[in-house]
């Protein structure tokens, strides 16, 4: 995103707030807004789930900065958003390439089939995640690490297995989805900025380095967006692999499912909402970094 | 600017440029082909397993390495379909209604916040823009209570309405507008703004222009829509007020005496949908996206 | 003039008019089968007591429906009258003020203090208040797979203790046989049968912390001498679990409540209809010769009525009937529910019918015969995260040797005195 600053904006309207903003803001205020207020109340509440409950501040704050529970969701999350951008970007931008270069009658076919993990709902797909991602008679290891010789790894209960498969299920679902926008990014490119570079190298490397690449910045930025929120905020992943518990020694425990356990099993859902608040400036700064990289490179 | 509209086949890339005598191009595609195919295979297995999942007896279907079932069991469709376990029409048109309306709402809002976010200044704006992304950035769980607290102040209980209002908030589709509409050439937006003093009429001039952006974003905010899990649960209450994603969930996890077949056969029909859409919008949204990035 | 009069009329008519008719009873229901089962003890509550009766009986999924009530009753929104929510998930309610109707005047009053299982009444208390009847007898049995005994000379008899139990399988191992599938739940389950539990009477951690230890010990050496094979995603409840270990006739038996046999065994291995047999859980032999009981319990669904339900007395109404018709009995059984604890319904001849399924043997005969042992459930608030904690985090660093039974024990301990 570009400052702000360099845009010219209508001199009538600077400085109040523009009407046409109206519609979004009341849907704004009423549905997100107010219930967020809400949740900042709820969490300076004591956990009570029936009867009243009383005014405890910064009681949750304070136990949560204590918890090396959530220490470790936010580091497992971390991890887990980390290995499937690593992963997913650059396998997406090969198989953006790929579709770029063949046939044209496939494409919309294949292009089809890569996005339908992503398409499947997270109901089906824990039931299968189950069958692949189990210990030595499931899929993965039948067809992929036995017959390469590895030994049955069991991805669900291991705790050095348990956040590769998570990371794993996260490639499987969005690469497809990843790799569409990037197509369409790679098409916007002038076919004469191809040729020039094409007269000036001939390393396809090269070309990609200097031509392709920095024109998919803004699909690459928003593909990364994409995926910390899916780590974060998004509940599916944890649900289809671990149906939200945290696993052996906490091993896949996400941020949403430490929030998940909070609420719904301890029933405390003043803590969870102070989870929220706690955690979201950091994602708001964890974002607001993503959109400061492009500008300085 | 000059026309630097490239010939289809040279955006494409698979002719090679003039003047490289790069023939390695010529000489890839069906190796590349070949990958890709082995990737979408991969990748369509766990949809290719739904289809098959349809005609399987639960033990069947939990078998691990087993994909072909033995027989063609139509009795789970039947049932399903049938209406046996809950209205399925129903509630399969409640999900259609529901993802719609939030992607048609979620497309107007954002793009009407996102024209403003990216074209005017006023006072607090980075504050509401910042507040705005906040959305995406806090899971529903932990806003479940004051959410739900919420809609059922406002009567919306069992109705898809109390799905639907929130779901017309988005976060992203903030960010992806407020782009959407930096990338509109300036000169543009200027030129559209002498003509008509409205800002409204200016906003709805510009539309055409960020069509793209509409198009992607409505999708993925459909898929997102479609399934939605917690805000559907805690505000639907009758079977026949339901969405398809909450009604096969409670089948599934539950007692076992019930198909996982008919599971997958409510979940294949939870795909197809999106996937007509995709296939109506496949051209629009290729062209649209590029058109959407910035030149 | 005329207008406004005639509207006021018609609004102080409306005010006058009587009560519209209420609105139906909610209940709220975790299993599809559940659903069924009371839509059909509706109708039979309204064809033998009450034909005015109504009520909407609304199935989410085992975990949803938690879920759902959670929010409910925090906010206060939507609740519904009667909720059938299964022990485990119970205490999430005692932390604080309860939300669930004191029924122990009414089942006093119904007689159902006396007629329901003792042990099993006390499920759904705190302190002397009960908020909820339990359904499910709950009862442990060894299901055991009676072709697999035959083929390896075992009968039930030789099975009596669990030093025998032992010899036998150390025997089986020099044949490279496994004896039996092992699940996090056996933790309590083998606790609770040597008479102590996850919880003490003051709701406070492992009361008998040395007991506890070693019969983690005792676990994991089961596992090591290759007579327990933990399955692959450590559940017996995984279907998957069924297609793999019990279908290659790795293991011989495995210990369950009385669904797991009504529902999981028979749904997930039809083709061995005929092959698996029941019997008591094999004792353990405390010094000085005392013998523990030949059962144990775990889980199991009970009903609640939500404390600001308008229609308390008709929702109680209706509950009794579910659990003191012997219609209602009998068909949660043989709708392969689980077996009822209501000890007046096990006369019915269909409760005590042998079971093709089960090698022509009555679980019926056996489950009444075993009733009188069932230990009792300690419950208490952090009962829920306890077992939750131990399934899903500590039971694969204990199985895996990542940790040890004391550091478990100690582990969990910390966590759960931390709240």
């Amino acid at each position: 995103m570009q400052a702000a600053a360099s845009l010219p904006s209508s001199p009538s309207l600077a400085g109040r707030v523009p009407w046409l903003l109206a519609p979004y803001l009341l849907f704004f205020l009423a549905f997100w807004l107010l219930p967020l207020a809400g949740g900042v109340r709820l969490s300076m509440q004591s956990d009570v789930l029936y009867g009243d409950s009383e005014y405890v501040g910064r009681k949750h704050y304070r136990a949560l900065l204590q918890d090396p529970r959530l220490l470790k969701a936010l580091a497992n999350t971390a991890l887990f958003a980390a290995g499937s951008i690593v992963l997913i970007l650059p396998l997406a931008l090969l198989l953006a390439q790929a579709l770029r270069e063949t046939w044209r009658g496939w494409r919309p076919v294949l292009t089809f089939a890569l996005l339908l993990p992503g398409l499947t709902p997270p109901v089906v797909l824990a039931l299968l995640f189950l069958l692949v991602f189990h210990g030595e008679a499931g899929l993965l290891n039948q067809w992929f690490v036995l017959p390469l010789g590895g030994q049955a790894i069991n991805w669900l209960k291991d705790p050095d297995y348990i956040l590769p498969a998570l990371v794993l299920q996260s490639v499987w679902r969005w690469t497809g989805f990843v790799t569409f926008f990037f197509v369409a990014g790679m098409n916007a490119v002038p076919a004469a900025l191809y040729e020039a570079a094409h007269l000036e190298t001939t390393s396809r490397w090269s070309v990609w380095r200097h031509v392709t690449l920095p024109r998919l910045r803004p699909v690459i930025l928003f593909a990364v967006i994409y995926l910390v929120i899916d780590a974060f905020s998004l509940f599916a992943g944890a649900y289809v692999l671990l149906g939200g518990s945290g696993g052996t020694a906490d091993a896949g425990l996400l941020l949403v499912s430490y929030i998940y356990h909070q609420a719904f099993v301890l029933g405390k859902f003043g803590t969870a909402a102070a989870v929220s608040v706690l955690v979201s400036p950091l994602l708001l700064g964890l974002l607001w970094l993503c959109f400061l990289v492009p500008k300085r490179a | 600017m000059n026309s630097q509209l490239p010939s289809p086949q040279a955006a494409s890339g698979a002719i090679p440029p003039r003047g490289t005598g790069a023939p390695l191009h010529r000489r890839r595609p069906w190796i590349l082909t070949l990958c890709l195919l082995l990737v979408a295979v991969l990748f369509a297995y766990p949809f290719a397993w739904m289809l098959a999942g349809w005609f399987k007896s639960n033990r069947e279907l939990m078998m691990p390495t087993r994909f072909w079932p033995s027989t063609l069991d139509w009795s789970a469709f039947r049932r399903l379909v049938g209406g046996e376990w809950f209205p399925f029409g129903r509630v399969w048109f409640n999900s259609l209604w529901v993802a719609f309306w939030q992607a048609a709402g979620a497309v107007a809002l954002s793009s009407l916040a996102g024209y403003v976010f990216a074209r005017h200044t006023f006072r607090g704006r980075h504050l509401l823009f910042m507040l705005s992304v906040t959305v995406i950035v806090i899971p529903a769980q932990a806003m479940a209570i004051p959410l739900f607290s919420w809609i059922n102040g406002l009567g919306l209980t069992n109705h898809l309405a109390g799905v639907v209002l929130p779901g017309m908030v988005s976060g992203l589709g903030i960010i992806y507008f407020t782009q959407a509409f930096r990338h509109v050439p300036t000169s543009l937006v200027d030129a559209a703004r002498v003509e008509g003093a409205n800002e409204w009429r200016v906003y709805l001039s510009l539309l055409p222009l960020v069509r793209p952006a509409m198009v992607s974003f409505g999708l993925i905010h459909f898929i997102l829509a479609w399934h939605q899990h917690l805000i559907p649960l805690l505000v639907l209450s009758e079977a026949r007020q339901q969405t398809l994603p909450l009604a096969l969930s409670s089948l599934y996890g539950s007692s076992l005496r019930y198909p996982y077949a008919a599971l997958m056969v409510g979940s294949t029909f939870a795909v197809i949908p999106t996937a007509i859409l995709f296939a109506l919008l496949y051209r629009r949204l290729q062209t649209s996206l590029s058109r959407l990035l910035p030149h | 003039m005329k207008t406004t009069t005639t509207g006021l009329a018609l609004l102080a008519g409306l005010a006058m008019a009587p009560a519209a008719v209420a609105a139906p009873l909610q209940l709220w229901i975790s299993s599809y089968q559940d659903k069924v089962y009371y839509e059909d003890m509706i109708r039979l509550y309204q064809k033998s007591e009450d034909p005015t009766f109504e009520a909407v009986v609304t199935a989410y999924g085992f975990r949803e429906m938690p879920d759902k009530l959670a929010v409910s009753i925090k906010t206060g929104a939507n609740p519904p009258d009667i909720v059938q929510l299964d022990e485990v998930l119970f205490g999430m309610y005692l932390g604080g003020e309860v939300p669930f109707v004191d029924l122990t005047s009414r089942v006093k009053e119904a007689g159902l203090d006396k007629d329901l299982v003792p042990q099993r009444l006390k499920l759904f208390t705190r302190g002397e208040a009960m908020y909820g009847v339990p359904q499910s007898l709950s009862a442990m049995l060894l299901y055991y797979r009676t072709d697999l005994f035959e083929k390896h000379g075992i009968t039930p008899a030789d099975l009596t203790t669990w030093d025998e139990f032992v010899a036998v399988g150390k025997r089986l191992k020099e044949k490279n046989q496994a004896m039996i599938g092992i699940d996090p739940t056996y933790f309590e389950v083998l606790l609770r049968q040597r008479g102590s539990d996850l919880f003490g009477k003051d709701g406070k951690p492992f009361p008998d912390e040395a007991l506890a230890i070693d019969t983690l010990k005792w676990m994991v050496d089961l596992q090591s001498q290759g007579i327990a094979v933990q399955p692959d995603r450590g559940s017996i409840f995984d279907p998957v679990f069924f297609n793999t270990a019990v279908s290659s006739d790795t293991i011989l038996c495995i210990m369950g409540a009385d669904w797991y046999g009504l529902d999981m065994i028979q749904q997930f291995t039809p083709h061995l209809k005929g092959k698996w047999g029941v019997m008591p859980l094999p004792v353990w032999q405390e010094p000085g010769g005392k013998l523990s009981p030949r059962t144990s319990a775990f889980a199991g669904q009970g009903l609640m009525i939500y404390k600001d339900s308008t229609v308390t007395d008709e929702a109680w109404k209706f509950i009794q009937f579910v659990m003191t018709n012997r219609e209602a009995n009998v068909q949660r059984f043989t709708q392969g529910n689980s077996f009822p604890a209501y000890r007046p319904a096990w006369k019915d001849e269909r409760l005590l019918q042998p079971s093709e399924f089960f090698s022509n043997q009555s679980m019926g005969k056996l489950l009444i015969r075993l009733a009188p042992e069932i230990p009792e459930v300690a419950m208490t608030a952090q009962r829920p995260q306890a077992v939750f904690m131990f399934q899903e985090n500590f039971f694969s660093q204990l199985m895996y040797g990542q940790l040890s039974p004391e550091q478990v024990v100690t582990q969990m301990k910390g966590a759960l005195n931390k709240q």
